[in-house]
């Protein structure tokens, strides 16, 4: 999302940025901190705790389900199957309450800091998040059964909006919508950041590209999500959670870019520094795939658009035939259809035109 | 699999390009006038087939389009950098190359006012069409807001 | 067979009308805030050492303060707190050295007037109580000084005749 922060970051300190990349992507705000303080640490060098890189998977990895689960639940509400969401956002609920419980927000939690992050987990943090990833399996079993099972769900996009792997590779399409087209490009795998290397998980792909295979591969993602978590948790070490960095944070002049593996995709932030404590260049949140995800979803329905004004205009045609004759007869004989032109001309009425079909 | 090291890229385009240089930080410096040429040599000689942004940054004496590719499914990236003028910022389109440059082009033409040669479809992408200046640039002024 | 998908998850659905319910009748009932909770500010007016700190971490220029010099020593005239504009991020609780500056649990900060969102949190008196003391500990100090120097001039007085 483009708020113009790049423009704002020039005239912040660098610690004064983080709750503006939140902002980002609201629905993955953990996540959106971590690309950015992943840059500045790489341009400062600074070495980061490992109990606080535990903690950042643990949190990044769980802002990643909250963000399928609207990607899912939502995409569910979009093609007519409202039930889905709401169920979906039930278990967002307890995420966010987990990232209430760890930094005070629900959405913008602001929580990275450069160098580590603002606060260690909270008592009964780890209980609570445990006992969530145990449960998210019969949720997902919920899910499976409501929307992925849904007829009618298939049928609307099953084969809708294939998008072949060349073209998802030139269209620089990154994320689950590049791994539903077949694409094994996963940053957690290809370049590890962090310590993702230390964690046993796969990269599911789709097989034909297509609305549905985006939509599964979310699905599948969070599953393998839970299982990173689980690992963080029973492996979290113990010691310092924010690394030496002094108060007022001064890298020295120069660039970097950095990327991380969003939910929606990569994440990259390139940051300029001309040596003082506001950052010079612009950083750029490479969000494009976001944008072309939406887009491709929209395209998708374009069939479900169709059977929209479809069945739009066969309850218009219904009226027409069954209750306007009736309501007719009464009113004196006159048919009173107000959305279509020729009854209007017998009816001797003129309507404004946005009412003619 | 990986790709080559970018200092045997940047010899090897040397030969050819004499203009072609490495900077301290590791990232390839490419001349402006035949980049869209060595931005395909990039692509299919050395197998860089995503550009994962594509950005650029006002440094008050001229503006640095910046060009990140990497290879699918490996752990490669590259950073490129271009020097453009600033009182007459016009650099190539890739829009040839990598399909997916079109709207980040437009975003830097939107925010920097950086003219993208043989672009498909260069207009405004975020502000509207009527808005004067870009508002990345640095010495960008606007009247209002808080401060 | 087609329709099968849809049965069972109808049978989800029911069966979730013999479940407990998960949501909150919400004003009458209301869910626990966790501790880090950023609410409404609170400003501890006796522990504010005018550092300035949280106001050069605000990242959006949320927090006014003012200050008056009386007998060497700051004295906190005007703490105002711009909510409108505030993000909520904690970075001034964070920075401030004494927890002057803090979030409570409180989230119902809806107002009916856009000037009421601007928390003042100095009352004048309270500016005019901490000035008489500082005066007052001031006089004190003068009169003790005063009293010592007396003495030690007494002293003198008797060690020379």
């Amino acid at each position: 999302m483009h708020r113009g922060i790049e423009k704002l970051a020039e005239s912040r300190t660098y610690t004064q940025v983080i709750p503006y990349t939140d902002r980002l992507d609201y629905l993955a705000g953990m996540l959106m901190n971590w690309g950015y303080v992943c840059a500045v640490e790489k341009l400062m060098e600074i070495e980061v705790p490992e109990r606080a890189e535990y903690i950042r998977v643990i949190v990044g990895e769980l802002s990643r389900i909250a963000s399928h689960l609207v990607a899912t639940g939502a995409y569910a509400a979009d093609v007519g199957g409202l039930t889905g969401f709401i169920y979906t956002f039930r278990d967002r609920e307890e995420i966010m309450d987990l990232f209430e419980m760890v930094s005070g927000a629900r959405l913008t939690p602001s929580y990275m800091r450069i160098g580590g992050v603002a606060g260690d987990l909270p008592e009964g943090f780890v209980e609570r998040c445990s006992k969530f990833i145990d449960y998210l399996p019969t949720a997902i079993e919920e899910y499976n059964g409501l929307i992925t099972g849904n007829e009618i769900f298939q049928h609307r996009t099953k084969g809708v909006a294939i998008l072949s792997a060349e073209k998802a590779i030139d269209m620089s399409l990154s994320g689950p919508v590049l791994r539903a087209s077949g694409v094994n490009y996963d940053l957690r795998k290809a370049r590890p950041y962090s310590v993702y290397d230390r964690f046993d998980f796969e990269v599911p792909l789709g097989t034909k590209g297509d609305c549905f295979d985006r939509y599964y591969v979310r699905i599948l993602e969070m599953e393998q999500s839970a299982k990173i978590i689980r690992q963080a948790l029973d492996n979290l070490p113990e010691g310092p959670i924010k690394g030496k960095v002094s108060k007022v944070i001064k890298p020295p002049a120069g660039e970097v870019y950095a990327e991380i593996e969003s939910s929606k995709g990569i994440m990259g932030t390139y940051v300029v520094s001309d040596g003082s404590t506001k950052p010079t260049g612009f950083i750029s949140a490479d969000l494009h795939s976001l944008i072309w995800a939406t887009w491709m979803k929209w395209s998708g329905a374009g069939k479900l658009l169709m059977w929209w004004q479809f069945s739009a205009a066969l309850i218009l045609y219904l009226e027409k035939l069954i209750v306007n004759p009736i309501w007719g007869v009464r009113q004196g004989g006159e048919s009173l259809c107000k959305y279509c032109r020729r009854h209007k001309k017998s009816a001797g009425i003129r309507w404004p035109d946005r009412y003619s079909y | 699999m990986t790709g080559k090291p970018i200092n045997e890229i940047v010899e090897e385009l040397k030969l050819n390009y004499p203009l072609v240089e490495l900077s301290e930080a590791g990232q390839i410096i490419l001349p402006e006038n035949n980049l869209r040429e060595l931005m395909g040599q990039l692509k299919d000689k050395y197998g860089l087939n995503f550009l994962t942004n594509l950005t650029a940054t006002d440094y008050l004496e001229y503006f640095e389009v910046i060009y990140n590719l990497s290879i699918i499914g490996q752990s490669d990236m590259v950073h490129v950098k271009v020097k453009v003028d600033r009182n007459n910022p016009v650099v190539p389109s890739m829009v040839s190359i990598w399909g997916g440059a079109i709207w980040q082009e437009r975003e830097v033409y939107d925010l920097l006012g950086i003219t993208f040669t043989d672009h498909p479809d260069l207009r405004r992408i975020l502000l509207a069409d009527d808005w004067e200046g870009h508002p990345l640039r640095r010495d960008y002024q606007w009247e209002g807001g808080r401060d | 067979m087609f329709g099968e998908g849809l049965l069972k998850g109808l049978r989800i659905t029911l069966g979730w009308f013999f479940k407990p319910k998960v949501t909150v009748q919400y004003p009458e009932q209301r869910c626990p805030i966790p501790d880090r909770f950023y609410g409404r500010p609170e400003f501890d007016y006796d522990k504010c050492i005018a550092c300035n700190q949280c106001v050069l971490a605000c990242p959006n220029k949320v927090i006014k303060l003012g200050t008056e010099t009386v007998d060497k020593k700051k004295v906190v005239t005007e703490y105002n707190f711009d909510q409108q504009y505030c993000l909520f991020c904690g970075l001034c609780e964070e920075s401030c050295p004494k927890d002057a500056i803090k979030f409570s649990k409180d989230f119902e900060l809806t107002q009916y007037n856009r000037p009421d969102i601007e928390i003042k949190f100095v009352k004048p008196e309270q500016v005019e109580k901490k000035k008489i003391e500082i005066k007052k500990a001031a006089e004190e100090k003068a009169a003790e000084a005063a009293r010592k120097q007396a003495e030690e001039a007494k002293k003198e007085g008797e060690e020379g005749s």
